[in-house]
Order: structure tokens, then sequence, then C-alpha cells
């Protein structure tokens, strides 16, 4: 079993929530970059983009973990 | 010897002059810094208070869930007296409105799960609606009725949905928590201040006032290039007069003679618009005038306005306004059937009398909201009920969709998961989705401010439940540590420094420390609601960022168009409306306008107002001097979007109302009705390409 609770300063914490804060961390990296090239300029909702880029760094690291 | 003594001391000497400088300046330092902290510590003491007050009644009547009181508590407690108290009138109606959607829900959808909770994010869709249509507080009562819902409906919730049948108890229990909040906080507030908001509006009011009856008879005094360097000043005072209208709402609060009365401080809010829709239509007038004429005819309106209004000082030193509001209405009142009755040899001098006798009635209006803030004379009866009109609907139903999906999207994770704290990150989700939509532009940040407020408050309710908490066994001793954190919260809510973040740390902390008669020390229980407490709130934040608001660009041009469109249905006829309907609807645009937005939309704004109102008197002229068929021509005009041909119409009209004029039959009527052909002649030629603009929404 991969996925075990994680203790944060004696508070044992879902898994889940410590790969959602890491997912935040990789995407607000993943946009700092897109936004230094332009490339958020190219797309239609900038804001849709990154929830989806979020929702793939988060499902990745599930998957790596699970894997 | 003395000489070199005097030249070792001067360095000591000047030495210790800097010291006492700079111990003088930190202790002015100091004593300004302590000065400015105590309104925002009393405010703190006096949310602790309504706290431990609504908790105390609370335990004492050993209710279920005590803490939903100190919430109702915290969240009713605002800053500003006037806020919390009809914020707190508001709230009562609010929640039960929103009990009673709730059971009815219940009622409907007793066994379908999908039915009671598509119900519910519609019920949350519904409300997010009116809390944007409606303003101020009535549109926090709205935002009220679709949180309550969803509190009532977490706990009535079970592990992955459906309703568990207990609706109206828990609703009955839950109504009753959140009005001792409410009473509770009332009671605290209206004992410890009395509230300042009708002496500050009245200020605002005498001051706004003085400015444009000042500005304006210096208009008539100076030459023409000084009329167009007050446009941006006249500009901005529009400006101003719309950010009254929360200033309004929070003197209402603190008065419920005021409340009865309110549609009087509306007149007054209006007579201020009146006022600045004359103004301009005179300063067009007299740029349009040879520079002779034009020092002709304001010089003979200018013997026609009191010397106490014109010299009046500017904003700030209007006292003698507030002093006498009665004595000033007279006066403005006098001036104004002066004017009337005063003959115009041409029209020119017409619409200048005209609209300085219309500048003149709107200052008569505000001055008798003066009279009702400050001298209270007993003749004000509230016979005309306000109407609601809607300056935009699509800001409402983006809103309203927004919510929905929130909502939606929230309850379909939480099936998904099977998580046992879904339910409360949907009540989180809708209070934030709702109360946070009327912000428009500034909704995302607000947003995102309340869920890192909400996030500290999870910090500090933890400390306060584990560390805190378990040291002590009565109510004094759990007050006080109640009050090491709540003190400070308010103080930081009451400083303008992120006050929504503060807000959210102060209004959460009761729910997240979730305080009982028999209190749990639960780590785990603790960490998931503080977790579906954050991330409800996230949910919303995102929706915002997702399905974004109207920008205020987008809000401003929106409002311009919808008048035009207005405008020209009111030209062409296909509506009729009463002067009292377009002037009310124009003021409430006036009021939808963003801070935002350009000082040259306010003008057009502005002048549609008056283009309208003189369309609307033309209109019910025209048949009783036969001249129908030239005022249609000229609205087809106007409404085909052709100010040329419409100014063309209109010179046309005017020579068949000089020949009447000729003819000795209604001089003066007809002379009347050449000035508002000017004054719609006037403001076409100073917005043609608004209102040529050939965009209708």
């Amino acid at each position: 079993m991969k996925f075990v609770e994680v203790n944060v300063l004696g508070v044992y914490v879902a898994p889940i929530s410590v790969m959602m804060v890491a997912a935040w961390f990789v995407t607000v990296v993943l946009r700092r970059i897109a936004g230094r090239f332009g490339l958020l300029g190219y797309v239609w909702h900038p804001a849709l983009l990154v929830f989806a880029v979020y929702i793939i760094v988060l499902s990745s690291i599930v998957l790596v973990i699970a894997g | 010897m003395r000489k070199g003594m005097i030249e070792l001391s001067l360095p000591h000497l000047r030495g210790l002059a800097s010291s006492w400088h700079a111990v003088s300046g930190w202790r002015s330092t100091l004593a300004n810094a302590a000065w400015a902290a105590g309104p925002p510590l009393l405010f703190g003491l006096r949310l602790w208070a309504s706290v431990c007050l609504a908790l105390y009644i609370a335990f004492w009547l050993q209710l279920d869930n005590a803490s939903w009181a100190g919430t109702s508590a915290a969240l009713v407690c605002q800053p500003l007296l006037g806020a919390s108290l009809r914020k707190g009138w508001f709230r009562m109606i609010g929640t039960l409105v929103g009990a009673a959607g709730i059971v009815m829900l219940t009622a409907c959808f007793p066994q379908s799960r999908v039915g009671f909770l598509v119900g519910l994010a519609l019920w949350g869709a519904a409300c997010a609606l009116v809390a944007t249509l409606l303003r101020n507080f009535a549109s926090y009562a709205a935002a009220l009725a679709g949180y309550t819902a969803a509190i009532i409906a977490s706990d009535e919730l079970g592990a992955v949905g459906g309703a568990n049948g207990e609706a109206f108890t828990l609703a009955i229990t839950r109504v009753s928590e959140i009005w001792i909040g409410i009473v509770c906080a009332g009671i605290v507030l209206a004992g410890t201040d009395f509230g300042a908001a009708p002496r500050r509006l009245a200020a605002l009011l005498a001051g706004l006032s003085a400015e444009i009856a000042s500005r304006f008879g210096a208009a008539l005094t100076l030459a023409e290039s000084a009329l167009s360097d007050m446009q941006p000043v006249r500009r901005e005072l529009v400006r101003q007069v719309i950010a009254l209208d929360s200033v309004i709402d929070q003197a209402i609060g603190e008065s419920s003679r005021l409340h009865y009365h309110s549609q009087v401080l509306q007149t007054a809010m209006g007579g201020l618009f009146e006022a600045l829709a004359g103004w301009s239509a005179v300063v067009w007038r007299l740029a349009r005038l040879p520079d002779d004429k034009a020092r002709q005819e304001a010089d003979a309106v200018l013997n026609s306005v009191p010397l106490e209004l014109r010299s009046a000082p500017p904003q700030g030193g209007a006292t003698s306004w507030v002093a006498d509001p009665v004595g000033m209405r007279r006066m403005c009142d006098a001036a104004v059937l002066r004017l009337i009755a005063s003959p115009a040899g041409t029209p020119s001098l017409r619409l200048l009398t005209d609209q300085t006798a219309r500048l003149l009635t709107g200052l008569s209006d505000v001055f008798d909201g003066l009279a009702l803030l400050v001298a209270d004379p007993a003749r004000h009866q509230n016979l005309h009920r306000a109407r609601l009109h809607v300056p935009d609907w699509l800001p409402a139903l983006v809103n309203a969709g927004r919510a929905l999906v929130t909502i939606v999207a929230v309850e379909v994770f939480w099936i998904i998961t099977a998580w046992p704290n879904g339910a409360l990150a949907i009540t989180f989700a809708a209070i934030s989705v709702i109360i946070f939509a009327p912000k428009a532009d500034v909704a995302y940040a607000a947003a995102m401010s309340f869920m890192v407020g909400v996030g500290l408050a999870a910090v500090c309710a933890a400390i306060v439940a584990f560390a805190g908490l378990p040291n002590v066994e009565t109510f004094a001793g759990f007050s006080i540590v109640m009050g090491l954190f709540l003190v400070p919260a308010g103080a930081l809510m009451a400083q303008p420094w992120q006050p929504t973040m503060f807000a959210a740390l102060a209004g959460n902390f009761v729910p997240l420390l979730a305080p009982a008669n028999q209190t749990s020390y639960d780590t785990v229980q603790f960490y998931n609601a503080a977790l579906a407490i954050v991330l409800g709130c996230g949910a919303a934040a995102l929706s915002f960022r997702l399905l974004p608001p109207l920008s205020p660009a987008e809000q401003s041009e929106r409002l311009l168009a919808l008048t035009l469109r207005d405008l020209r249905r009111l030209a062409t006829a296909a509506i009729h409306w009463r002067r009292d309907d377009w002037d009310n609807r124009m003021y409430g645009r006036l009021a939808a306008l963003p801070d935002q937005a350009e000082p040259l939309q306010r003008a057009q704004l502005l002048a549609a107002l008056s283009v309208g109102t003189e369309i609307i008197r033309l209109r019910h002229m025209a048949p009783q001097l036969g001249l129908d068929c030239e005022l249609d021509s000229v609205l087809k005009a106007l409404a085909q979007g052709n100010s040329v041909a419409a100014t063309a119409g209109l010179t046309v009209l005017d020579q068949r109302l000089a020949s009447l004029g000729r003819g000795n039959l209604h001089t003066s009527r007809v002379q009347q009705e050449r000035g508002r052909v000017l004054a719609i002649c006037d403001a076409l030629a100073q917005h043609r390409s608004y209102f040529d603009a050939g965009a209708s929404v």
C-alpha cells in the first residue's frame, strides 16, 4: 500500500492533500515558464488551460506513486 | 577656559537636543499609533463579546450545534454599526427564506438523491441571481437564503447524499441558533456604538450639493474657456454621487426612522443626478453661444439664483447647509418658482432658466434628504414604493450559471469520492460562490482572500482547540482563550488592509473550532472538517477564475448600449414610460456603473437621461400643439441613430414652434418647448458618436 497517511506536525493527513499541494507548486512553475515565453497569449482561456495542466500534473503524481 | 568649556559642551548639547527630538518623535509616533489602534481594538472587543454571549446562550439552551450561534454573531459583526444592524435584520429574513426553501426542497424530493442535489444547486443559482440583481443588504439577504439552505442540507445529507427526512427539525434548530447569534451581536453593537453614518451621509450630501452649486455659480460667471475646464470636475462629481449609494444604505441601517423614509434619501441621490444633468445642459448651451450673448444670458439667469447657493463653500465647509436645510430648501423652491415665472425672450434663455430650475429642484430634493437626516421635520410620508429596475441582466445570469456549475461539480466530486466531509465542502463552496458573486471584477481576489483567511483560521483554531481549550474547564476560561484570538482578529478586520481575509479569519474561526457542551479533541475529525472548508472555498475561487464575471469595461459598455436601446425604444414609442420610470431606470444605470468606468461614459449616460426626459415631455406636448408629425420624424431619425437628421428635424420643429409663438398663443409654453428642443440638439451635438452608435444589445 503506497498511499499512507503523512505525519504533519503530529497530525496525520490524507496523502491526496499532500499530492494536491505538490501538484500546485509544479503547476505554478509551469505557469511561470509558459508566461515567460508568452505561450499563454495563444490560448483562448488561460485559466482553463492552467487548471487542466494542474489536473494532469496531479493525476501524473498519483499514477507515479501508485506505480 | 570658559570658551573651551562652551566649545566642549556644544556638541554634547547638540547631541542631547537631537536625542530629545528623537524621543519626542518616538513618543508622538507611539501616541498616534495608540490613537489609531483604539477603534479597531474596540471593535475586536465587541466581536469577542458578541460571540461569547451568543455561545453562552446557545450552551445554556443546550442546542445541539451551538457553534452556529457564535458563527453568525461573528459574521453579523461589521466594523460599521449601520452595516451590522441592517445586516442583522436582513440576515434574519434571509435565514428564514433559506430554511423554508430547503424544507420545501426536501418535501419535493423525499426519495430522490439526484433531484435533491440538483434542486439544491438550482436554489443556490437562484439566490446568486437575486443577490446580484438586488443591492447592498437586500443582496446579502438573498445570498444568505442560498447558503442557509446549504448549511441545513449539509447536516441533513447522509454520507453519499440524499435527504434524511429531518429537514424541518434541522431548519428550526439552525434558524434558532443563527437568530441567537444575530440578536446577541445586535445587542452588543447597539449598546456600545451609536453610529455615525447619518452624520457622515449628511456631511457628504451637503458637501456634494455645495460643490455642485458653487461650481455652477462659477460656470455662470466665468468665460467660455473655463467652462471646458470644469468638465472633468463634473464627471468626477458624478462618480462621487454614485458612491453615495452604500453610505445611504449604512445610514438606513442605523435608524428605523430613516428606513421608513428611505425613499427620501434615494430621491436626494436622484436630485444630485438631476442637478448635474441640469448643469451639463447649461454649460453645453453657453459653450455654443457667442461670447457676448452667453455673458448676457448667463447674467440674466445668475440674478435668479440666490447668492447663498452659488457662493456656497466647497466640499467640507458646507456647515450652514447642514444647520438649516429646511430654510435652504425654501430658498431653492422660491428660486425655482422665480425662474419658471421669469420671461425669456429667446429659446436659449428659456433653456438656461429651465435647466437652472432643474438643478435647483434637484438641490431641493437634497435639502429634503438633509432635513430628514439632521432636522427631522415631521412631514415625510413614504408614499412611493421603490420599483426594482434591473440595469443589466447578464452579470446576474453569469453569476447564477457559475453558482449552478460549482455546486453541481462539488456534489459530483463528493459522490464519486464518497468523501465523508464532502457535504461541508458543498456548504462552503456555496457560501463563497454566492456571497462573492455580486462583487463583479474583484470577486476572484475576494474569494482567494477568503480562502487564505479560512486557511489561517484553521491553523489558529487548531492551536486554540488542541493547546488552549484542554487547559480550561469553565466558560470564563473558554471566553478568555477565545478572546486571545478574536480580539486581535476583530481589530485586524477593522483596518483597511485585506479586510476580506481578516473577516474570513474571524468569521470562520468559530465553525472550525466547533465548540460544544461536550468538546471532543479529535484531530482527524478537525483536519477533515478544515480540509473540507478550505477545499470548498478553493472550488469557489477556481470557479471565479474559470467562469469570470464581466470586466468593468464590458459592464460599462453594456450599460451604455442598453441605455441607448431604451432611448431608441422610447423614441419609437415601443415603450410608454412615465418620466419617473425613465428617471429611476437611468439612476439605476448610473449607480450600476463601475468605479473604473471612463468619465466620458458617465457623461454619456447623464446626457441620455436628459434626452429621454425631454423626449417624454415633448411627446406629451406635441398632440396639444398639433406637432405630432414633426416630432415623429425627429424621433424616427433618433431611433435610427442618425443624429444629423434628428437635429435637422428638431430645427424644423423649432421653426414650427416659433411660428406658433408669433401668433401669441401659449407664448410661454411654446418658448419652454423650444428650450427643450434646443436641449436635445445640444446633447446630440455634445455626444454625437454615442447617440449615432449602430450597435444594439
